[in-house]
C-alpha cells in the first residue's frame, strides 16, 4: 500500500470555482513551473498560494518567475510590472497632491 | 496578494474619487460593458460612492447573458442523447431554456460536467473515447481562444469525439448597435480590459472616431476602475474623443496576436443573435469550413428548436442601458435569483443579479 505521495512537483489542481466561476474575470499569480502536455506548453501558476494550472501557448515568452492572467485554464498575457509601478506612483502623486491641497 | 492588493487600497481608491469629484463638473453618462466590471462596481459600492453627475449604466457584456435561448434549448436536447457528455463553464448551468435548465436536466440524468476550461472537455474525451463530448463554447473575445485551442488541439490529435456549441460574441459590433440606438444616453465607455488584453484597442479607433465617445481600457478592481472611470470624465470634460488605455499593465494596443492567430484559424466572423437584443450582424464568431466537422450543431440532429421566452422577462432593456434591472417591474417578485426569469439574474456577471444581491432594489 502507498503511503508515500509520489515524488515530484506537488500539484494541486484546486477548486478555483471561487476565484473563476465569473466569465471574464482572470485572476493574476506567479509562474512557477513550465511543462509539456499533450504538445502544449503547460505551466503550474501560484495563484496567492494556490495552484493552478495553465495553458502558456498565449505567452510564449513568460519566463518563470514571470506575473500573469490565467482564465479558462489559459495564460493571457505577462503582467507589465513596470506599468504597473508607473500607475501606481501616479495614483500615490495624486494622493500627496491631495494632501497638501 | 500581488497585482491585487495594491487595487484594493482603500487611499488610492479615495484619492481617485476626490479627484473624480473635482473633475466632473458637468452630468455624464458612462456604460461598462463588462459584466465582471458591473459586479465589481456593485460590491464595491462605486456606483453609490461616485458623484451623482457621474452616472454608470450597465451593458451587454455578460456572454451568459446574451446567448441565445435558442442554443441553450440545443444543448439541453444534445445533452439529452444517450452517451453523450455536456461540458460547460458552470455560469451556464442555471440559465432558463424555455422549459428548463442544465442543471435541471443532469438532476433528470443527463450527463453535464462543469469543466474551467475547455482543456478539461477536451481530457474527458480522450479518457471517454466511446462517448460524445461536446463542449459549451460560450464567452467574448476574452474565451474564444481558449475555445479556439480546444478545437485546434482535438484536430491536432485527432479527437474525434469532441465538438464545440458554438455561442461567441464581440463587443465592438455591441458598442456600435448601443451607440446607434435610437435613444442611447451613454457618452463614453469602460472597455472590458481582458478582452481588450486579447484584441488589443485598435478596433475601438475607429468606433470612438466616427461616435465621438471616448473609450478607455479598464481593469476589475476598484482601483482600476475609479481610473478608468476618471479617464473617461477627463476625456468627457474636455471634449476628447478616442481610445486611452487605464490598464497598462494588462492592455496593449495590439494585444495578444498569438491568441488571435489560432482564433482567426479556427472561427470565422458571423452575424450572432444576441438574447434580449436581437442579431447584430458580424458580432459573432463560428466555425471556419475546415473545422466544421467539430461543430456541435452540424453533428447532432435535435429537430426543430421553437424558443420560448418569458413574456415577463426585460432582460433586453437591462443589456441595452435603457432600464436599470430596479425599474423591470418582476425584479424581486417573480424574478429573484432563486427563480430567475432571464439569464440576466442568474449569471454571475448579470446587472440583474448584482443589483439584487448587492440590495440596489430602489429605482433610486
Amino acid at each position: 500500500m502507498r503511503l508515500i505521495r509520489r515524488s515530484g512537483p506537488i500539484e494541486r489542481i484546486v477548486e478555483i470555482r471561487k476565484l473563476q466561476n465569473i466569465m471574464c474575470l482572470a485572476i493574476p499569480g506567479k509562474l512557477i513551473e513550465i511543462r509539456d502536455e499533450n504538445g502544449l506548453r503547460m505551466g503550474t501558476v501560484d495563484i496567492s498560494g494556490t495552484l493552478t494550472k495553465a495553458c502558456l501557448e498565449y505567452v510564449p515568452e513568460i519566463l518563470i518567475g514571470q506575473y500573469t492572467i490565467v482564465h479558462a485554464g489559459f495564460a493571457l498575457k505577462v503582467i507589465d510590472e513596470d506599468e504597473a509601478a508607473e500607475s501606481l506612483k501616479l495614483w500615490d502623486e495624486l494622493i500627496r497632491a491631495q494632501g497638501e491641497g | 496578494m500581488k497585482f491585487i492588493d495594491e487595487y484594493r487600497d482603500p487611499q488610492r481608491a479615495r484619492a481617485l474619487l476626490e479627484e473624480i469629484r473635482r473633475t466632473a463638473v458637468h452630468e455624464w453618462t458612462i456604460m461598462e460593458i463588462c459584466g465582471g466590471q458591473t459586479h465589481s462596481i456593485m460590491r464595491n459600492g462605486i456606483d453609490q460612492l461616485l458623484p451623482s453627475n457621474v452616472q454608470l449604466v450597465h451593458g451587454p457584456g455578460c456572454p451568459v447573458c446574451v446567448t441565445p435561448l435558442e442554443a441553450i434549448d440545443r444543448a439541453l436536447a444534445i445533452a439529452s442523447k444517450p452517451g453523450v457528455i455536456l461540458t460547460s463553464f458552470g455560469d451556464m448551468l442555471r440559465v432558463p431554456g424555455s422549459t428548463k435548465d442544465l442543471f435541471m436536466a443532469r438532476s433528470e440524468g443527463a450527463d453535464v460536467r462543469i469543466v474551467f476550461s475547455p482543456l478539461e472537455a477536451l481530457q474527458i474525451a480522450r479518457d471517454n473515447p466511446e462517448r460524445e463530448v461536446v463542449f459549451l463554447a460560450v464567452g467574448f473575445e476574452t474565451t474564444a481562444p481558449a475555445n479556439a485551442m480546444a478545437v485546434w488541439q482535438a484536430a491536432r490529435e485527432g479527437i474525434g469525439n469532441f465538438s464545440e456549441l458554438v455561442s461567441q460574441v464581440m463587443v465592438p459590433p455591441a458598442m456600435r448597435a448601443i451607440l446607434s440606438s435610437p435613444g442611447n444616453r451613454v457618452q463614453g465607455f469602460l472597455a472590458a480590459g481582458h478582452v481588450c488584453a486579447i484584441m488589443g484597442w485598435e478596433e475601438y479607433e475607429p468606433v470612438a472616431a466616427e461616435f465621438g465617445v471616448p473609450v478607455v481600457p479598464a481593469g476589475f478592481e476598484p482601483v482600476d476602475l475609479l481610473a478608468g472611470i476618471l479617464t473617461v470624465v477627463e476625456m468627457l470634460e474636455s471634449g476628447r474623443c478616442g481610445v486611452e488605455n487605464a490598464y497598462g499593465r494588462i492592455v496593449t494596443r495590439e494585444g495578444n496576436p498569438e491568441a488571435r492567430r489560432i482564433m482567426n484559424e479556427v472561427y470565422e466572423v458571423a452575424d450572432r443573435p444576441w438574447r434580449g437584443i436581437g442579431t447584430i450582424p458580424a458580432s459573432g464568431l463560428v466555425l471556419r469550413g475546415s473545422y466544421t466537422r467539430f461543430d456541435a450543431e452540424k453533428r447532432f440532429d435535435v429537430g426543430h428548436i421553437n424558443p420560448k421566452e418569458s413574456p415577463l422577462c426585460h432582460s433586453g432593456e437591462v443589456l441595452q442601458g435603457h432600464i436599470k434591472p430596479s425599474e423591470c417591474p418582476a425584479f424581486g417578485r417573480e424574478c429573484t435569483p432563486m427563480t430567475p426569469l432571464g439569464a440576466t439574474m442568474v449569471s454571475s456577471e448579470g446587472a440583474c443579479a448584482a443589483y439584487f444581491k448587492y440590495h440596489r432594489n430602489t429605482t433610486a
